[in-house]
């Protein structure tokens, strides 16, 4: 089966390349690996880094955020023909271990699509992400009737028919809501993975705080008020 | 008699709706769009002209000022304007990442293939 994981990255030349390589050196039988980053417009070495490292950069001329960035990463992976496709986090907060959890319910044909959710253990997530989690989980709840354990995760893993389904309109963070939607939608049979999260300074530094956490929260209240063209 | 400000006012809707002429004159502007702004800039210019109208109209609505009902009017339309702005913005925004979209694709030699292009055009279809 072809296997196709997704890196959206915008300025991530710190952590690019380990997370290349951590991904790389996953053991995963019976798949063939592609790696595909986003390069969504860095102003750094992200692009060259990724190359590199042996990684597919499709490259973004301009900055469109991680939900343009996913889209161009799932279309990219459909026309190479994966038969799976992964998402992951540029940042270097997934481990590697955790893509074969999320994509075992694809393979064996349980799931259409699979969340990697950090929230099922979540002892080791700092108390204000934790409740920043799980205020985005209610958000998505009461916005678009979907009922997730982890509704913002960056490592999800889609079959060929699920990727090929969803459809993405989002170009910012609130993607995340908009695939749990999506999934609710579709009907499709979705499973949620505990899996882990490393949290490095680094990598707090990235992803929402509270002020993008706001504004994502803004435009998917208005998202539901616009007509999806 | 009419005052200087009165005056002044008028020909500030008078220049509103004759731009709005040459705007729909050089298409930039919808038939609909010219309409609801003549009709708009021709309410204001009769509540300059009559400013007691103001005040029938506001009674009738509960509001004992006409300069009131049109502050409130003016609040509304302008939410309006800003909603309608935003969701033009958000188009276009979606048709940007399109365009990129297509362009990293095809820098990155991930074409349509012939295969998958075949699903979309049907036959005979083909320039």
């Amino acid at each position: 089966m072809k296997l196709a994981v997704i890196i959206p990255a915008y300025n991530e030349e710190f952590a690019i390349g380990q997370v290349i390589q951590e991904v790389m050196s996953a053991n995963l039988p019976g798949f063939e690996k592609k790696i595909i980053v986003v390069n969504d417009g860095s102003k750094d070495k992200t692009g060259e880094i990724a190359r590199s490292e042996g990684a597919l950069v499709v490259r973004h001329l301009l900055n469109r955020g991680v939900g343009g960035a996913l889209g161009t990463g799932i279309e990219a992976a459909l026309r190479m023909g994966a038969d799976v496709v992964v998402t992951c986090d540029a940042d270097g907060q997934h481990s590697p271990d955790d893509i074969g959890r999320v994509i075992e319910p694809i393979q064996s044909g349980r799931a259409d699509a699979v969340t990697g959710s950090r929230m099922i253990d979540s002892t080791a997530m700092p108390l204000t992400r934790r409740i920043a989690n799980h205020l985005a989980n209610l958000a998505t709840w009461v916005l678009l009737a979907a009922k997730t354990t982890d509704s913002q995760s960056g490592l999800r893993a889609f079959s060929r028919s699920a990727a090929q389904r969803i459809r993405i309109t989002a170009n910012k963070y609130e993607v995340c809501s908009e695939i749990c939607g999506e999934i609710k939608r579709l009907h499709l049979r979705c499973v949620d993975v505990p899996i882990k999260t490393i949290y490095t300074d680094y990598s707090m530094s990235k992803g929402q705080g509270f002020r993008v956490g706001l504004r994502t929260l803004f435009r998917l209240i208005l998202s539901k008020l616009v007509k999806q063209s | 008699m009419i005052s200087v400000a009165q005056l002044f006012l008028l020909s500030v809707a008078v220049l509103a709706m004759g731009v709005a002429v040459l705007w729909f004159r050089q298409r930039k502007i919808s038939a609909m769009a010219l309409l609801l702004w003549l009709f708009l800039w021709t309410g204001f210019a009769v509540v300059v002209l009559f400013p007691k109208s103001s005040v029938v109209l506001a009674h009738l609505l509960g509001i004992s000022r006409g300069t009131d009902l049109a502050l409130y009017l003016s609040v509304i339309l302008i939410l309006f304007i800003l909603f309608r702005v935003y969701v033009r913005l958000e188009q276009v925004d979606r048709q940007i990442t399109q365009i990129v979209r297509a362009v990293a694709l095809r820098e990155a030699g991930l074409e349509p293939r012939e295969s998958q292009r075949a699903e979309k055009i049907p036959p005979g279809d083909k320039p």
